[in-house]
């Protein structure tokens, strides 16, 4: 394709060949100008010929970053090399490709003529004021004709992997939330063994049929009319919980981030959920990248929704209308959001359309817990916020209001409350 | 190639040079403050790299000038400083060729010191050979493109002999398009762009047109105007064909 200094010769040429047709006819000063513009743009095409015949093997990228895995501002070393593998010199220009991530040190781009074999290294430094998983690369290679009139564009190499998660200094907090939410004070834990489902109701005397699983041993050992005791379960269904997260800018602050406690207590309490037999189905909403993760297994899903959350980069904003498709089949539904992009009679109306729905709903408004060496204009901020939460609270009074250090507990509640009236129980 | 620069610097300006050079040479200077716009003119290409050069040089003679038509109610100096910025307007526009730096400037620049050239010339070679004149032929010429004058444009009513100019324009072309392949220079060797097969391609085509213009001067600018669209076009379809 055309450079720019391509393209404006050949403007330039062809205007002064158009003028020189119709204006100026004088008949040497049109000819050169018909031989400056055809000579331009056969170069142009024999330059295109020439530099189709390089292929993208030919000019092999490697990359490294490290960290592979980083904190939110904490600097990435990146290295690209591009080496030519033709037989001949090469003017490349290479630049790599890192969206989302903000360039701190070095550049990115570098151009040079290069002799067969030789190698162009560029090495830069970035960084993420925002969580998820970002791609550096693939590299773009731009090889150009001598002058600088042609060029060829193609993106060699793979790209890395980065992933930005929560600051190190805040991963044991993720950790007790994980032991709360799954140890003696979360859900409805009953039964360790069997899970929440099945709750031991009592012994009666064994029919035949019954499984011999059952059989209550020391019952029976026990008991002087040599009759055989079988225990008796209630087993309650599972649910289906829906968890939608927002993940827009709006949730975007903080350190760690709103966000990042969020969906660090979402995976908290998926763990529990599923341990006890439910199935859990997470979409984010106002991500870069919206996704739904449906779990229905500890050992099998769990993995894959600690992996897909900690990709969640935060992104633009989202409309209520739109989250309701994600709800239809789920028994118990959280939403979790600032609810920022909504006014108070927008959140109401959907509010009203989800109880028409029969939806059971909770509508969750996460907020950071105060901090005693926050800036004076933190404290501004959370006054104004604490407004507009009022002013929301007052059109949609189920509209619950948590501190991320108490969501886990709240949510549990909420869960154990509410999860059980939506269980059916059969006797086993 | 360092030392065959000026040669070929010299050739590439040889068409313009030459034309202008003509039109200097009857032209009548009855005034001194000619040669004082030529200067000025030319000093606001230096005004950069000399301090104070430009408002010396071009703004004093302005404003002199100005002054003693206010005053003096005389407009000779005035309408004198203006023929000399008209009659330098070539020379700083061949400098500009020859400083050019980006293939699109010297392209530019070529086309619009020949050009400005060929007007003068008409313009003097018409008769409007002194300061007086030649400042009257401007603003007839500019009041004719506003459209509230009569039928007067730039378009040059006289032109040299093509004859006189078809072998240095044959000369400044190829000497362009070395200088436009010249241009710039990678640091390093890098073997060389289809540039010699590109200027051969173009001189065949030319070929045919150079004989249409002799023996057909009117169908010439059509047919230039065909050909470079039809071989523009083909670039545009060629390049868009996928890269295998």
């Amino acid at each position: 394709m055309l450079t720019d200094r391509g393209l404006w010769s050949l403007i330039s040429s062809y205007i002064s060949l158009v003028l020189a047709a119709t204006l100026f006819i004088y008949p040497p000063l049109l000819l050169a100008t018909f031989t400056i513009a055809v000579f331009l743009t056969s170069y142009m095409l024999l330059s295109h010929r020439r530099l189709k015949m390089i292929r993208e093997s030919s000019t092999p990228a490697e990359r490294d970053a490290y960290p592979p895995v980083a904190a939110v501002g904490q600097p990435i070393d990146v290295r690209l090399q591009v080496k030519n593998e033709t037989d001949y010199s090469l003017l490349l220009s290479v630049s790599d490709i890192h969206e989302g991530l903000e360039l701190i040190d070095g550049r990115d781009y570098a151009e040079a003529v290069l002799a067969s074999g030789e190698t162009i290294t560029i090495s830069y430094k970035l960084r993420s004021g925002l969580r998820g998983e970002y791609h550096i690369g693939p590299a773009l290679v731009r090889v150009l004709d001598t002058h600088r009139l042609w060029v060829r564009r193609y993106h060699v190499g793979p790209s890395s992997k980065v992933l930005i998660s929560l600051p190190a200094e805040s991963w044991v907090r993720v950790g007790d939330t994980g032991l709360r939410s799954y140890g003696g004070f979360g859900g409805s834990g009953v039964n360790p063994l069997t899970g929440a489902d099945e709750i031991f109701r009592g012994v009666r005397k064994y029919e035949d049929g019954d499984p011999v699983r059952r059989i209550a041993w020391k019952r029976t050992a026990r008991d002087v009319d040599n009759e055989i005791y079988l225990k008796q379960y209630d087993h309650y269904s599972s649910i289906n919980i829906a968890v939608l997260i927002d993940c827009s800018y709006s949730m975007a602050f903080g350190s760690p981030m709103l966000l990042d406690k969020c969906l660090t207590a979402i995976t908290s309490l998926t763990r529990t959920f599923l341990a006890k037999g439910d199935r859990v189905t997470i979409t984010t909403f106002g991500a870069e990248k919206n996704l739904t993760v449906r779990s229905s297994s500890y050992a099998a899903d769990y993995p894959l929704v600690i992996k897909l959350l900690s990709q969640v980069r935060p992104g633009g904003p989202y409309t209520l209308s739109q989250l309701a498709e994600n709800m239809s089949t789920a028994h118990l539904v959280f939403i979790l959001s600032r609810f920022a992009y909504s006014t108070a009679r927008d959140l109401a109306a959907f509010n009203e359309d989800l109880k028409r729905k029969g939806i059971t709903a909770f509508l969750i408004c996460p907020i950071l817990d105060p901090r005693d060496d926050e800036p004076p204009i933190f404290k501004i901020l959370r006054r104004l916020e604490e407004a507009r939460l009022e002013e929301l609270r007052s059109w949609v009074q189920s509209l619950r209001v948590f501190s991320t250090n108490s969501l886990i507990p709240n949510m549990l509640n909420l869960y154990r409350t509410y999860g059980w009236r939506l269980r059916t129980i059969e006797r086993r | 190639m360092n030392a065959a620069r000026p040669v070929v610097v010299a050739v590439m300006i040889l068409p313009a040079a030459l034309i202008h050079g003509l039109s200097l040479i009857i032209f009548q200077y009855t005034s001194p403050f000619v040669f004082l716009g030529i200067f000025s003119l030319i000093m606001i290409l230096l005004s950069d790299r000399i301090k104070w050069g430009g408002i010396l040089t071009v703004y004093l003679p302005a404003a002199y000038s100005i002054y003693i038509l206010v005053v003096g109610g005389n407009p000779v100096p005035f309408i004198s400083l203006a023929s000399g910025y008209i009659l330098a307007m070539p020379l700083v526009l061949i400098i500009s060729m020859i400083t050019a730096r980006t293939p699109a400037a010297l392209i530019g620049s070529y086309f619009t010191a020949y050009t400005s050239s060929l007007i003068l010339y008409g313009a003097v070679y018409d008769g409007y050979n002194s300061p007086e004149k030649l400042f009257i032929y401007l603003v007839r010429g500019l009041a004719a493109y506003i459209g509230s004058a009569e039928s007067i444009s730039l378009i040059p009513p006289e032109n040299p002999s093509t004859a006189l100019l078809a072998t240095p324009t044959a000369a400044s072309t190829i000497a362009l398009i070395i200088r436009l392949m010249t241009i710039t220079k990678p640091d390093r060797q890098v073997p060389e762009g289809p540039w010699i097969a590109a200027l051969i391609q173009a001189l065949v085509l030319g070929i045919p047109l150079g004989i249409t213009a002799l023996i057909n001067p009117s169908f010439t600018a059509i047919a230039v105007l065909i050909t470079a669209s039809l071989s523009l076009a083909f670039l545009a379809l060629y390049s868009r064909r996928r890269v295998e």
